[in-house]
């Protein structure tokens, strides 16, 4: 028996539904052991010889009825397993997505996708079984036996004991076998979740191992992924299958030796042999959901040991648990962003000491410095993707952690280095920003991001498809769209985290134009290195291990500051 | 697939192919699996004599119990050999899948995939090949076990009375016939179920690498909402199948009982006027039931064809789809050629779009020569390089490398012959080594050779874990100058005579820039190489400059002719820098 509490917790709200399942199952139970009881009487009065024709006619009719109300029985079974595994599986999956995002980006980028994506769907697929075929199964098969043990006892205390083993045998065998079947499930599960993050990887980077003359490299690592998860089934299936041997010999014990037994007892005239035709189809009806419980147990193994990734997945970490408030008061208008001797660090690396900053209302911002000084983390700790280890972030004087997550995402948008570009059309992708724009809304958006004018070149316009990842898009397409998603979106707290693949070139002038249109009334933050984009910043804060070297303008700075000429220099050099 | 009604009949003859070099497994199952399935029907049968003939006052010895005990070890024993046999041949059939997908996948990318969604692509090379192992674990042998078996209890039946047999005769064809009546709904609604199946994967896929702009632009709700249908609309899916494999369960029950009911009464006739014993008539009542346990085995399976079928024709559809690029004539080239790339006459649309992307494109880039393509998004520079490299191929026109027509080369064979360093560079998900060698068998110090001229050893080094360092996924955990960094040491390494560029410093800090462009400038020495360009700085290292303007060569020359002859060339190098 394969009942653990932590795994009951994962279908919390289906409990009556299961319970509704296990009620139909245990009836079917019933009606099955009536079909054969009536099969036995009536093989009673055949084999006495006194039988009259009506009680023939009220057996059959009887016997008739059963069958329809056992078949009626199955088909709605049959709907009902699926609409309860439906039930259980679309809850956990919900339950699992938000999840994902309660733990945040930062747990996602060393390489876990492809894993809790295969949980998503695979694993949860795997454990609805568990509880809308197994659970079920074993309950009303536990109760169909007790009644039946006790007929059994009733009419003899050997054959009661001998069916009692072969019962308890089934029921227990497995879990002498747990220990043995877990390590090699879990082994399973894996190796197949390794095999599936190992394509996701490589398809998405298969033009890049083409380039390199990599295939048959990579092939030889698919097949050894797959080649493992077949000599793991099969040891797997080796340690299950020997128990399975077992509680067939167990059942059979049960079922063919009772009868026997009981054909022998009553050959000595032990038991009275009216009795025995009921016992042998009692026996047999009763023993039929027994060997196909042994087969729903597999089923039901598969199960608990995806549970324990998907438990697993529930336990991680939830980084972006910062915003505590489920709803608060409206800020009025957001004139600041406040950074009070913020520290932070991954694992035990402190990347940012003593962060003090304050981002005002109708100012952009810059934030420069070399990579690995803390810039990327800074915006992570602004959007609340980390919480500081001290110090807080305040907007105008709310703590971020007093607000709810919902306000604060209003208040907030990014363009991010690489954005992310949704499967769909570009419209689609574009709409993200502010979902009930209009179209002209849209259109606007997309020429103050100068952005439109590609779009409209292409064959659909607004209705291209970007393709997975939009893969048909340059990292400056993409950065643009991403920016015409913000100038949708309109929200007080802007920031650009290395924009300058969308900002390079000739749109150069148009956007930063478009951007000091927009910075009226808003703060913007831009974590960048062009000159030309850092010039007209307002105010420029330049990082250097981790601290806040030093802060002013762009003319200021270059003639004071010798880091920032440094980092000035090495781009020019290389521009003009 | 010609017409509907072979649709299943194909998939079978074309998975069955799969089977044939595990012949002699194959044998060894169909004994195992028989007399795994037959020791039920005879113990059945033995009990249920002894129980008629104690019925009838017999008296039996207690060597008949130990027999039944014997039996039930057999049972157990066969069971095993039963399920590793099969599944053993059902699993190393499903690993073949798997790598004939990818290979179907590496043969297909990237032409083919850019309308694909690699979630997809997953679900069928992970769940839907999974879902095989249903054929051929479970269908394959049973399905001839579930004729022969039921066939000789028949005649087994037809030797206590033929009446008996007759009984159970029609009832056995009408169940065989009720999946039938219900093939074409089964197929349509097992297709369904797997292709939502498949967007669960999708969705999640996308959810997850996009969520920082998913919380960035507070689509949070809306995204899970969208999780929520995708999840609903598979498991209303579901629902519709099982409702469907509900009338089909109610049929079969109905026809295996009145089967048994049928034996019932007429054997109690043949009874009743003496023409059976009492014994024989007990075996008949159990066997008229036990008969149907293969084909309810193959029956459950039955209900499941649907889904079978459809997995089966989503990996076939892969495995046999063409890829645009045509190999046909193309052999495979171990030598060097000559790097002296020609481009004659080319023209190539993408497909399902009606605009040329280059339109009669020709030019020359001589052995050692440095050409820089320039021109506005969407002008076709990217497409030239990717056409290089055989990722395509012109619709009209001719291209060479050496003199050698592409079309006659295969694709492993010309891109032996390039090293590129491209806009978006894919790290794998993997440690850094790993990475700078792609599969290729370099020694360390070759490797930290590439990576010092590629000014990124002492980088690598100065992590914690040096070279055996995971790559975070999609590279996220390295910046944009270190990533690219790592891909010139691959391209150094690979050291091949032809090199292209894509847009190779447009996403970098200032600092890794100049870096950059020292390593790239050791790349660069003695190479031909097309440079497809944004920075000033990267075209000055070229001898010679392409300008492309809506998919046509505009205008041709060396740095110093374009800034003095053309006015747009200006334009365009004031806009680039």
């Amino acid at each position: 028996m394969l009942i653990n509490f932590k795994i009951l917790s994962l279908a919390i709200g289906s409990y009556k539904p299961i319970a509704k399942k296990t009620a139909i199952q245990f009836f079917i139970w019933c009606i099955n052991a009536g079909h054969y009881l009536c099969i036995a009487f009536f093989l009673r009065e055949i084999l006495n010889g006194k039988i009259k024709q009506n009680t023939i006619f009220t057996y059959i009719g009887v016997i008739i009825f059963l069958i329809i109300l056992n078949a009626l029985l199955g088909k709605y079974d049959s709907y009902f397993d699926a609409k309860l595994g439906s039930l259980i599986k679309t809850d956990l999956r919900i339950k699992l997505f938000k999840k994902i995002f309660d733990i945040g980006p930062s747990y996602f980028n060393s390489g876990n996708t492809g894993h809790v994506s295969t949980i998503m769907s695979s694993y949860v697929e795997a454990l609805a079984p568990y509880f809308s075929t197994y659970l079920p199964h074993l309950i009303s098969t536990v109760l169909g036996s007790v009644i039946l043990v006790t007929y059994l006892f009733y009419v003899n205390t050997l054959i009661g004991i001998v069916s009692l083993i072969g019962i308890l045998g089934v029921l227990s065998l497995p879990n002498f076998w747990i220990k043995l079947m877990k390590e090699r499930g879990n082994e399973d599960w894996k190796k197949y979740s390794d095999l599936s993050a190992h394509l996701l990887d490589v398809f998405q980077g298969m033009e890049t191992i083409k380039s390199f003359n990599a295939s048959s490299n990579i092939r030889q690592e698919v097949i050894n992924k797959s080649l493992a998860i077949h000599k793991n089934t099969m040891e797997h299936l080796a340690v299950s299958q020997i128990e399975s041997g077992f509680l067939q010999f167990s059942a059979a014990i049960g079922s063919s030796f009772a009868v026997a037994l009981t054909a022998f007892l009553a050959s000595n005239g032990t038991i009275e042999s009216h009795r025995i035709f009921i016992i042998l189809f009692l026996i047999s009806s009763c023993f039929s959901p027994i060997f196909s419980l042994i087969n729903t147990w597999h089923l039901g193994f598969r199960g608990v040991s995806a549970s324990n990734f998907i438990l697993k997945l529930l336990k991680v970490k939830e980084e972006m648990k910062i915003f505590t408030a489920s709803k608060t008061k409206a800020i009025e208008k957001v004139q600041k962003i406040k950074m009070e001797n913020v520290s932070f660090g991954y694992e035990s690396k402190c990347v940012l000491k003593d962060v003090n900053l304050i981002f005002d209302r109708n100012k952009i911002t810059a934030i420069v410095g070399k990579s690995g000084e803390g810039k990327s983390t800074l915006i992570n700790l602004i959007m609340g993707f980390v919480t500081p280890w001290t110090g807080k972030i305040f907007i105008n004087d709310c703590p971020i952690e007093n607000l709810s997550e919902e306000l604060y995402r209003s208040k907030i948008s990014v363009v991010w280095q690489d954005p992310y570009m949704f499967y769909g059309t570009i419209m689609e992708n574009i709409l993200i920003g502010n979902p009930n724009a209009s179209k002209e809304e849209v259109e606007r958006a997309a020429k103050n991001a100068k952005i439109h004018d590609y779009i409209m070149s292409l064959p659909n316009g607004y209705n291209s498809f970007v393709g997975e990842r939009g893969m048909t898009l340059s990292g400056g397409q993409k950065q643009r769209i991403s920016l015409a998603r913000c100038f949708l979106k309109d929200s007080p707290i802007i920031i650009l985290d290395e924009p300058s693949s969308a900002l390079d070139g000739k749109n150069e002038s148009y956007v930063q134009d478009a951007l000091k249109k927009i910075s009226k009334d808003k703060i913007v933050l831009i974590v960048s290195h062009k000159s030309q984009t850092v010039s007209f910043a307002d105010s420029i804060v330049v990082l250097k291990g981790g601290k806040v070297h030093s802060q002013g303008t762009h003319s200021e700075l270059l003639n004071t500051n010798l880091l920032y000429c440094d980092l000035m220099k090495n781009q020019e050099e290389h521009s003009a | 697939m010609k017409k509907y009604n072979n649709y299943r009949l194909f998939y079978v003859v074309k998975l069955l192919t799969y089977v044939k070099e595990f012949i002699w497994e194959m044998v060894l199952y169909l004994i195992c699996g028989g007399i795994y399935r037959i020791i039920p029907i005879v113990s059945a049968a033995l009990t249920a004599y002894m129980i008629g003939h104690v019925g009838s006052g017999g008296t039996i010895e207690a060597g008949f119990i130990i027999l039944i005990a014997v039996i039930a070890a057999l049972r157990g024993i066969f069971s095993y050999l039963d399920c590793m046999i099969s599944h053993d041949i059902a699993y190393r059939i499903l690993s073949k899948f798997r790598v004939l997908l990818f290979e179907a996948i590496e043969r297909l990318s990237p032409s083919n995939l850019s309308t694909k969604r690699t979630g997809k692509l997953i679900s069928t090379t992970m769940n839907d090949v999974e879902l095989l192992e249903w054929f051929y674990a479970h269908v394959v042998g049973v399905f001839l076990l579930s004729i022969i078996i039921p066939i000789g209890t028949i005649a087994f039946l037809w030797n206590i009375h033929p009446f008996i047999a007759v009984a159970v005769i029609p009832w056995v064809c009408i169940v065989i016939f009720i999946p039938q009546i219900f093939k074409k709904k089964a197929d349509i609604q097992g297709n369904e179920v797997r292709d939502k199946h498949s967007d669960i994967k999708a969705v999640s896929v996308d959810g997850i690498q996009g969520l920082k702009d998913i919380i960035a632009f507070n689509w949070k709700d809306s995204y899970i909402n969208k999780f929520k249908v995708t999840a609903s609309e598979y498991e209303d899916a579901n629902i519709r199948y099982s409702k469907r494999k509900g009338t089909e369960v109610f049929f079969i029950r109905i026809f295996i009982a009145m089967s048994m009911l049928s034996v019932l009464v007429t054997s109690a006739a043949l009874f009743s006027n003496g023409l059976i014993t009492i014994e024989w008539y007990m075996v008949a009542v159990i066997l008229s039931g036990a008969i149907f346990a293969p084909i309810s085995e193959i029956m459950s399976m039955s209900s499941q064809f649907g889904l079978i079928f459809s997995s089966a024709k989503r990996v076939d559809d892969i495995l046999k789809e063409k890829s645009y690029v045509n190999e046909e004539n193309a052999k495979s080239y171990n030598i060097i050629l000559e790097p002296v790339v020609q481009f004659e006459n080319v023209t190539f649309r993408y497909p399902g779009q009606d605009k040329n992307a280059l339109n009669n494109v020709s030019f020359t880039v001589k052995a050692g020569e440095k050409i820089a393509i320039i021109g506005s998004s969407g002008a076709g520079k990217t497409t030239c390089g990717k056409l290089l490299m055989k990722f395509w191929q012109p619709d009209e026109g001719r291209i060479s490398i050496g003199g050698v027509d592409l079309q006659d080369i295969d694709g492993e064979s010309v891109r032996r012959q390039i090293s590129t360093v491209s806009q978006d560079v894919y790290l794998l998900r993997r440690s850094i080594k790993d990475n700078i060698k792609l599969g290729h068998n370099y020694s360390d110090q070759e490797i930290f050779t590439a990576a010092n001229k590629a000014s990124i050893h002492e980088l690598i080094s100065s992590l914690p874990d040096g070279y055996d360092t995971k790559v975070g996924e999609r590279g996220t955990k390295l910046s944009g100058g270190e990533k690219q960094r790592i891909s010139i040491a691959r391209a150094l390494l690979k050291d091949a005579s032809i090199l292209i560029l894509d847009e190779s410093s447009s996403n970098l800090d200032s600092i890794n820039e100049k870096i950059v462009n020292e390593s790239l400038i050791t790349l660069m020495e003695d190479k031909t190489t097309i440079v497809i360009a944004h920075n000033l700085s990267t075209i000055k290292l070229c001898d010679r400059i392409l300008v492309l303007e809506n998919g046509s060569v505009a205008e041709e020359g060396t740095l110093k002719e374009l800034m003095n002859s053309s006015k747009s060339f200006k334009q365009i190098i004031n806009k680039v820098s």
